[in-house]
């Protein structure tokens, strides 16, 4: 875990290299890009599969991973057990770990938390409408967003979250 | 004893050998126009999870041209099934809907059909000469194959050099050909998009629709072209396992091919895509090069023809289905349910289960 001074230095490179290709696998990489720093969030009002709304104002003071995903993707299925574990981590009162599910019908998602014991707050998109605004095309992609509500960092493709540079990545949310 | 060591030994050496040598061996692949043949395709959809009122739709053969004749459709089901038609595309469907007391839906659609090989020598041509109206239609843009920025990009690069309308075909049939099946870049799925296929460089598997790239490639240049979108119904009759379907089971057998159309010949068979299968798949090693002796005639016969061993059932794009609450499909190939609780996942047997098999029937003149 970076701290200090070790921290900040490493934000620092990561922003000059302007992206930062982060190897999940053997031949294919998790894209991580800065997000820019003019653009706003594009705001989140979503229900989970338990009918409960989730508001990105609201997760103030924690950090948030924003996860879009869909279970006819295989890179999201594989990644999910990572993201749990990162959740499970940091517990939900420091990291909102939220998986906003793309244009599927509840039942499918619901029966894809089951078979998976994914204990995640899975949220619906059945429209796209929210992968619209966030500019998401590839799935799955994760926007990093700081506890003071400013979106960090945006991660297209699979990624390890339980690897050090996850860990660098989330750190920073906390700042 | 000793010739028995002796053919045991030549023999072990013989079989070491035989399976590098077969897979090396030169084969054909040349489908020639010959006799109609006769298919009967059936599709059963159970929905396995009655969660209120459902409605269903299963694509029916809608093409009739000098290589497919598409003949009559019979169907039955304890729901409500009619025949029906996208509005704007010409897609032909049965549709069928059922109440929430209906506790276990199904519906059954039985499609006569006739096909034939279509020729790469142009002895077989296509409908004659086009409007210009109809053509600009197969130049358009679609929800999922745009034909602007990295689309258009690529193709110009694509089909540098290339003059004339056929040329061009070949470039962007050959950059297919040659830059799918690789490792993608961004190890992420796109919703099937070209453009998104393009920007993550992941160009095979369930992701990529390799014939819709190279329609979008096309159109971007000003080729028209129209994916055609069917099924596998029988084994291939040259032997590539991976160009044929298993009469028994084809619910996994769903194949688009492609269509360009040529000023001197008209429309124009092509299949880039099943190239680019035979070379990842068709061997236990992935081949890299179209002069494999495996893949070569492939190569050369999909670029204006394939082999009737296939259903088109449409060329539709962004079909708004009729009596649906959800929104248009970028193509119809696969059944399709939904409830109120929105689309079931068609690749997916917990939702609702389907098979499809077929069976030739003897020649009917």
């Amino acid at each position: 875990m970076l701290v200090g001074h070790a921290r900040r230095t490493f934000l620092h490179l990561a922003a000059a290299w302007g992206s930062l290709q982060v190897f999940s696998g053997a031949a294919q990489a998790a894209e991580v890009v800065p997000w820019p720093g003019r653009q706003p969030p594009a705001g989140l009002d979503a229900l989970d599969l338990s009918g409960r709304a989730w508001k990105l104002r609201a997760l103030r003071g924690r950090g948030v991973l924003l996860n879009f995903w869909a279970s006819w993707c295989e890179p999201c299925r594989a990644e999910m057990p990572t993201l749990q574990q990162l959740a499970d981590f940091y517990g939900d009162d420091r990291l909102a770990v939220l998986a906003l599910n793309f244009k599927e019908a509840p039942a499918t998602a619901a029966r894809f938390a089951a078979r998976t014991q994914l204990r995640l707050p899975v949220l619906m998109d059945p429209a796209g409408e929210h992968a619209r605004r966030w500019q998401v095309k590839v799935f799955p992609t994760t926007v990093l967003i700081g506890a003071d509500g400013r979106p960090r960092w945006r991660v297209r493709g699979e990624m390890d979250w339980t690897s050090r540079e996850a860990g660098r990545l989330v750190e920073g949310l906390f700042t | 004893m000793h010739s028995r060591r002796h053919f045991l030994g030549t023999s072990a050496a013989a079989a070491l050998a035989w399976p590098l040598a077969g897979a090396a061996q030169a084969r054909q692949f040349d489908p020639r126009p010959g006799d109609w043949r006769t298919f009967e395709v059936t599709t059963r959809v159970d929905v396995l999870e009655q969660r209120g009122p459902t409605r269903v739709w299963l694509p029916v053969p809608a093409v009739d041209s000098g290589w497919q004749r598409s003949l009559e459709n019979a169907y039955a089901s304890n729901g409500r099934a009619r025949m029906t038609s996208d509005a704007r595309e010409g897609a032909r469907m049965v549709y069928a809907e059922f109440d929430a007391t209906e506790a276990r839906p199904f519906v059954e659609v039985t499609s006569r059909v006739q096909t034939r090989n279509r020729a790469a020598d142009g002895s077989q041509r296509g409908a004659g000469p086009q409007d210009a109206e109809t053509l600009k239609y197969w130049l358009r843009p679609t929800a999922l194959i745009p034909t602007d920025g990295i689309v258009r990009s690529t193709a110009l690069a694509a089909t540098r050099g290339a003059r004339g309308d056929e040329e061009k075909a070949r470039a962007v049939y050959d950059w297919i050909v040659a830059n799918t099946h690789r490792e993608p870049k961004v190890r992420g799925c796109g919703e099937g998009d070209i453009r998104t296929m393009l920007e993550t460089g992941n160009l095979g598997g369930k992701c990529a629709d390799l014939n819709a790239l190279f329609v979008g490639l096309c159109r971007s240049v000003g080729v028209p072209a129209r994916d055609v979108y069917g099924l596998r119904l029988a084994p291939s009759a040259f032997g590539y396992k991976e160009l044929g379907g298993n009469p028994a089971s084809l619910k996994g057998a769903q194949h688009c091919r492609a269509e360009v159309f040529l000023q001197a010949r008209g429309w124009v068979a092509m299949d880039p895509a099943d190239v680019a299968k035979v070379m990842r798949l068709e061997t236990p090693q992935w081949i890299k090069t179209t002069n494999h002796p495996v893949v070569a005639p492939v190569n050369r016969a999909l670029f204006g023809g394939w082999e009737g061993n296939w259903v088109a059932w449409n060329t539709a794009h962004d079909i708004a289905l009729p009596h649906s609450r959800g929104p248009k499909l970028g193509f119809f190939m696969y059944p399709t349910g939904e409830n109120a609780e929105g689309r079931f996942d068609s690749y997916s047997p917990d939702d609702f289960k389907y098979q499809i098999t077929a069976r030739e029937l003897p020649a009917v003149s």
